[in-house]
């Protein structure tokens, strides 16, 4: 239902914009579509944040409203961890650019809500592919070069995701010179002040690994 | 009595006239943020990945118009996308390319994230449709136009209420967060413990680039608490700036220290709130430098501010 109204209402904006934009109107007839299309956006906006419903790109803007978590891992802040393991069982951690053109925040949540309600073989399928970007990103930076894609037209002032994060793979020895022959998708679950007294107190739980046995 | 009250203020505020170059401006600012957001992703491509769409409902993909297939003509619409949002931002033909700009970022931009949400909100391109296809209706070509040339335009009530409307737009992404976290947590929000915790989780993973700040902040209780309040004031008041020269003198700034040390101090950033760069009263920091822009615009500006430009236009 709310796809189908976000849909109208993207739709009905779009078409006040074509009669401002198109139709010959004189200066009273057009001040008077202009003070619609200004209530539209008002109203469409103002219908988000009330009936508490997103109907992009009219957004009700409803970000981090809730008090902090006493424990990462059983709320909203999940974060996934993706790791390359080598044959000799050596994990790493992967560099959020290897997963680019997909955000790896975007990806983790997926890994989460939807992943696991998929056909085994499509989950393979995925892990087929991410074992070889995984791969395919290790050897640009052991070529000497850096992992991902989306840099390629403002360099380091490409715009960061929503979250950003830190660039783990920036010189040839911080990943394997052998291939990765697994992927692993763990699970973190921390207590916050626990962890930030200890830091490495956090417990992983691995929720998926590809190829599986 | 009343009514004619309200109406006059609305036409005051909505309708007082404005220069060309300032709604000029405006399209420059949006196109150039649409093209570093743009031009930062890859929908395209992140739309013919294997295994990723399967769980995507029929209802989501008809709202964006993304069907199985259609990631070869993604590439052709991401291009066509580009050039758009470059045209507009040059002003060759820019209102046009405002148009095909805006309506392309509706099916592009959701691409990131459909295939596990059905709203692309915070990732940069939330604004741009709807503030691009403004400015296809509104005369944003009307000068620093390439193609058709600028013509002199004399101020009038159709280069002002986009920018108003525009600055509105951006406001309520403070002012709803605001509303957010009075209905999800009340004053519990701007507790000192809770912005600590919200320190921690962003900083305390490898995975962060930024720790010391945010670290720092989050071993003083009184920081915390004054951040957690003065987040909350900034987001309340912010909707000032739309109706007051002086409440944009403090707000912008503020916010852009706000951004940067979200940024800084918990890896978050909200691509869409560098929009805020359109509140910054660029003719008078031009004149401050003593770069001629447009004297009859910023008399305007300042005025229509203040309620006082119906007569003086």
């Amino acid at each position: 239902m709310t796809n189908i109204a976000a849909a109208v209402g993207f739709l009905g904006f779009v078409i006040l914009i074509g009669i401002l934009a198109t139709l010959p109107l004189g200066d009273r007839r057009r001040r008077s579509w202009s003070t619609a299309l200004i209530l539209y956006c008002i109203a469409a906006t103002v219908g988000a944040l009330v009936l508490r419903r997103d109907f992009w790109p009219f957004s009700s803007w409803s970000m981090m409203g809730r008090v902090a978590p006493l424990v990462v891992g059983d709320s909203g802040a999940y974060h996934p961890s993706l790791v390359g393991v080598t044959a000799s069982g050596v994990e790493y951690l992967i560099d959020y650019r290897a997963w680019e053109p997909l955000n790896v925040d975007e990806l983790g949540a997926w890994l989460r809500y939807v992943f696991p309600h998929l056909p085994l073989a499509t989950q393979d399928s995925v892990g087929t592919y991410l074992l070889a970007e995984a791969n395919r990103g290790r050897v640009a930076v052991r070529a000497g070069s850096t992992p991902g894609s989306l840099a390629r037209t403002w360099g380091p002032l490409t715009a960061p995701g929503h979250l950003v994060h830190a660039k783990n793979w920036t010189r040839p020895d911080d990943v394997p010179a052998a291939p990765f022959v697994e992927i692993r998708v763990y699970s973190q679950q921390w207590d916050i002040e626990g962890r930030a007294r200890d830091p490495t107190a956090l417990h992983l739980d691995l929720v998926y690994r590809f190829p599986r046995s | 009595m009343k009514a004619s009250v309200v109406s006059r203020a609305w036409v005051r505020f909505w309708f007082t006239p404005d220069s060309a170059r300032n709604l000029a401006l405006l399209r420059i600012l949006v196109a150039a943020h649409a093209l570093w957001i743009l031009r930062s992703r890859d929908f395209a491509t992140g739309a013919a990945l294997p295994g990723f769409w399967a769980g995507v409902p029929a209802s989501l993909r008809w709202r964006y118009l993304v069907f199985p297939g259609g990631a070869t003509f993604d590439h052709v619409w991401q291009t066509i996308a580009t050039v758009a949002v470059v045209a507009a931002l040059v002003g060759v033909y820019a209102r046009p390319a405002c148009f095909i700009a805006g309506v392309l970022l509706y099916h592009l931009a959701p691409l990131d994230v459909i295939f596990w949400s059905p709203a692309a909100t915070a990732r940069g391109l939330t604004l741009s449709p709807i503030l691009l296809l403004i400015l296809a209706a509104a005369p944003s070509g009307d000068a620093w136009a390439i193609w058709p040339r600028a013509r002199h335009a004399a101020p009038a009530w159709e280069y002002g209420w986009p920018r108003r409307l525009t600055w509105l737009l951006i406001a309520e992404i403070y002012l709803f967060a605001a509303v957010t976290k009075l209905v999800q947590s009340g004053l519990a929000w701007s507790s000192a413990d809770s912005i600590r915790r919200w320190l921690l989780i962003f900083t305390l993973d490898a995975s962060w680039p930024h720790h010391a700040l945010g670290r720092w902040l989050a071993d003083r209780p009184t920081l915390c608490l004054a951040i957690g309040i003065g987040t909350v004031v900034f987001e309340w008041t912010f909707v000032l700036a739309v109706f007051s020269s002086r409440a944009r003198r403090v707000l912008v700034p503020a916010g852009l220290i706000l951004q940067t040390g979200i940024l800084l101090a918990m890896n978050i950033q909200v691509g869409e709130t560098w929009l805020i760069l359109t509140f910054v009263d660029w003719p008078a920091l031009a004149s401050r430098f003593g770069v001629p822009y447009d004297a009859k615009a910023r008399s305007i500006t300042v005025a229509a501010s203040s309620g006082e430009a119906a007569s003086s236009a």
